[in-house]
């Protein structure tokens, strides 16, 4: 796919309430136009699953299970879905494409993750790998080492992205659009 | 739609399996974890439970052509490059506009500060039902960074609030920006309607302003939107009827007044435009004025009004713009609350002291004038007798008889009629002398023509230039070109009437108000021609009051009206009082006459 017609995804999920989660994936195009987006349905993780899952209860919610989800249902393939919750990260064993968290350097309210938690310092005990960084100025961006060609597609792609899109804007949309859809809903 | 309960879980196909020995699992009760079988295991009882996670329901919206529209209709946030007409290969001999000097241009992505540290959002009205359509705006850039991705060039970068007013016009079919006088409006209206013509939202645009500023809007045209072909409807009928016709101009400027001519005109040929802007919009406040009805008559799909004092006098005031906006919509009953509800969506009002940090200061000194020894002679006389001619009047009073009083003591206060003596004229004199000295310029506002010309009279060696009716529309151009241009002008004489709305003269540092307008807003606009964006520093606002006078008692009744307006529009608290009522003009004088025996008006100003 050319350059022009690269599609790129970015991920979040919000708690909208105590321990009621919303995931939203917006698919935009090279400009940063909207082409599709996604959300899921407000769901609950209950006390019994909080306690069973532990510490991986939000890496399984983010990355596993709504960001998978979402992704699956979009039509246009991303080039890359960035993450705003090291959490997200988690999405990489499921998908086929690259999946950045990123954290924007120059603002010290960033995200470092959605719990306040390191997650590299929680990841689950199945995997060999650890994230890995890489700095493009101005943003950081941190991913799984799962594929070989990860970390040149990403630096490609933020670099040609950072021409006409910052990479944390459109995480505000996906927040702005959960509300909205569900303030639709009553 | 989205409920927020256990009632979301999904069918259990998303297990995990757990193994755990018999007992009590914390929430076990709630988390319908399911017992599927027990076994033994070497004499221990195992109890092996699956915890079931809800495959997530995902609401998937594609955007491909915006919303919920065709995919094949335009992108509205496309803002293609402009498509040149036949109507642009003369745009300057059109719209007969003064050649604009040579500005620097500069895209808005050059000035605008980096996009990510400025982000405009383009937010849905809330008028706009359907979610799809709600989610296509929402989702969209930053207005930044739209602008920066086009061919859209601007002058000299627009300031924030100006890209935020942008932004709450272009997604809105029914708007009223009430915007405080010098903050933009006309270029934040031209920028809007520029954007929806490339986007291909507009096609036909109606812009109705008062008569002397037609060519202003000319000028704010070449100057923000120099492709855009326009068209001012004038001449005689056959012309204007043609004119009206005429697709080649996307944009055409018409006056209040040809408005009500043409009305039936324009009713005949069935036009309907995609967007019709009422410049000065409190000039259709009277919901059965012929002006109201002509403007309301228009076929139309979007209506926007423009004006920085929505309510003048009353709620009325708000309800007669609204018949335009959306008929119905707004009725005399509510309450001032009830109605600051209701418009709270379709209003952005934004005060200088908000928006422009840099503004430059605006300083207000009340000169509070003692009349001269023969002023008084004659005041007192007309007063006394006016008051015992009002009484004698008895159950024939009305309000027009008052107001004549008030004129004729206004215009004592100005000027002796006998002897010409003027306490006021000597603190100008006084005062204007110091802007010569010091090379500034000064706007000196009247309510009279003949007081201006007094005025004049009186100062020969500032070389006063004069703005007000009895000045021909085709001068005026010239005349604000001299005062601006040529160092030997430090004054001008203007009428409220003629030079209180439209005119950007922010190269002046003082306003005198010889007089004062029954109305605040009137007044208000008039220190607004000088104090304005792009000041080059302070304005002095100097209103010459004659003490123990019927001024002062006005000035006090002008005072609580500009008071009601900030409640109505910019606070929560109810108004106090609505207007400048039938009682508060008679309470200028004590007259026996009481205010329900009055057959006049309730509301004056």
């Amino acid at each position: 796919m050319s350059a022009a017609n690269r599609a790129n995804g970015f991920l979040s999920v919000i708690e909208v309430a105590e321990r009621c989660y919303c995931g939203g994936l917006l698919v935009l195009n090279q400009l940063g136009r909207p082409l599709e987006f996604h959300c899921t349905l407000p769901l609950i993780a209950d006390r019994a699953q909080q306690i069973l899952y532990g510490p991986t209860l939000n890496p399984f919610l983010y990355g596993e299970h709504l960001g998978r989800a979402l992704v699956e249902k979009s039509k246009t393939e991303p080039a890359v879905v960035f993450v705003d919750a090291r959490e997200s990260l988690e999405l990489r064993r499921f998908v086929n494409h690259p999946v950045a968290l990123v954290t924007d350097l120059s603002d010290q309210t960033s995200c470092q993750g959605a719990t306040g938690v390191e997650y590299g310092s929680e990841m689950p005990a199945h995997h060999e790998t650890q994230p890995q960084s890489i700095e493009i100025e101005p943003y950081q961006l941190t991913f799984l080492p799962a594929a070989d060609g990860d970390e040149a597609r990403i630096e490609q792609v933020v670099t040609e992205l950072l021409l006409d899109v910052h990479l944390t804007e459109p995480f505000r949309r996906i927040h702005e659009a959960i509300r909205e859809a569900q303030a639709a809903a009553g | 739609m989205y409920p927020i309960n256990d009632s979301n879980c999904m069918p259990n196909d998303n297990v995990a399996p757990l193994h755990t020995t018999a007992g009590h699992i914390p929430g076990a009760s709630e988390s319908r974890i399911q017992s599927n079988w027990f076994s033994t295991v070497g004499g221990v009882e195992v109890v092996t439970l699956r915890l079931p996670f809800a495959k997530p329901r995902v609401r998937s919206f594609c955007f491909n052509g915006g919303g919920s529209q065709q995919t094949s209709g335009p992108n509205p946030f496309e803002f293609a490059a402009a498509k040149p007409t036949h109507a642009q290969a003369a745009p300057a001999a059109a719209s007969s506009a003064p050649v604009i000097p040579a500005i620097a241009t500069a895209t808005a992505a050059d000035n605008q500060a980096p996009v990510h540290h400025k982000e405009t959002r383009i937010r849905p009205p809330r008028d706009m039902i359907k979610l799809a359509d709600r989610l296509f705006v929402t989702l969209q850039p930053p207005l930044e960074s739209l602008l920066k991705q086009s061919t859209v060039d601007f002058p000299f970068p627009p300031f924030e609030h100006q890209i935020a007013g942008i932004a709450f016009l272009f997604p809105r079919h029914v708007a009223l920006l009430a915007d405080e006088m010098g903050l933009g409006k006309t270029m934040q209206c031209i920028t809007t309607i520029r954007l929806l013509l490339r986007s291909g939202q507009l096609r036909s645009v109606l812009l109705v302003c008062p008569k002397p500023l037609v060519t202003n809007w000319q000028r704010e045209f070449a100057m923000w939107a120099p492709e855009i072909p326009i068209c001012a409807i004038q001449g005689d009928q056959a012309k204007r009827s043609w004119q009206w016709l005429n697709v080649e101009f996307p944009v055409k400027i018409a006056n209040y007044e040809l408005m009500t001519r043409d009305s039936r005109l324009i009713a005949q040929q069935q036009r309907e435009f995609d967007l019709v802007v009422l410049d000065e919009a409190q000039r259709i406040k009277n919901r059965h004025g012929a002006t109201h009805q002509a403007v309301c008559s228009l076929g139309r799909k979007r209506s926007w009004a423009l004006t920085g004092t929505p309510v003048e006098n009353s709620t009325h005031d708000l309800v007669g713009i609204f018949e335009f906006l959306s008929t119905g919509y707004l009725n005399v009953d509510m309450t001032p609350l009830q109605m600051r509800k209701a418009v709270r969506d379709y209003i952005l009002r934004r005060t200088k002291s908000e928006v422009m940090k840099d503004m430059p200061p605006l300083l207000h000194r009340d000169g509070l004038l003692d009349l001269t020894s023969q002023q008084w002679s004659s005041y007192e006389q007309a007063e006394t007798q006016g008051v015992i001619q009002l009484n004698q009047l008895g159950d024939q009073i009305t309000i027009h008889h008052v107001f004549e009083l008030v004129l004729r003591l206004k215009q004592i206060c100005n000027f002796d009629p006998v002897t010409g003596a003027s306490a006021k004229m000597e603190r100008l004199q006084a005062e204007l002398e110091e802007v010569l000295a010091s090379g500034q310029k000064a706007i000196v506002f009247s309510q009279w023509v003949k007081t201006l010309e007094q005025i004049a009279h009186r100062l020969p060696e500032a070389q006063p230039l004069a703005f007000h009716g009895k000045i021909p529309p085709k001068q005026r151009d010239h005349v604000l070109a001299e005062f601006q241009h040529n160092p030997q002008r430090h004054v001008l004489l203007m009428s409220y009437g003629a030079g209180s709305v439209g005119l950007n003269l922010q190269f002046c540092r003082y306003v005198f108000l010889f007089d004062q307008w029954w109305n605040p807003a009137v007044e208000d606009q008039a220190i607004n021609r000088a104090h304005r964006i792009g000041g080059s520093g302070s304005v002095t606002v100097t209103r010459l009051i004659s003490k123990e006078t019927i001024e002062e008692r006005i000035n006090r009744v002008l005072e609580d009206k500009r008071e009601l307006f900030h409640q109505i529009i910019s606070n929560t608290e109810h108004p106090r009082r609505i207007g400048m009522s039938k009682e508060e003009i008679f309470g200028l004088f004590d007259l026996r006459a009481g205010g329900q025996r009055i057959n006049g008006l309730t509301d004056v100003a």
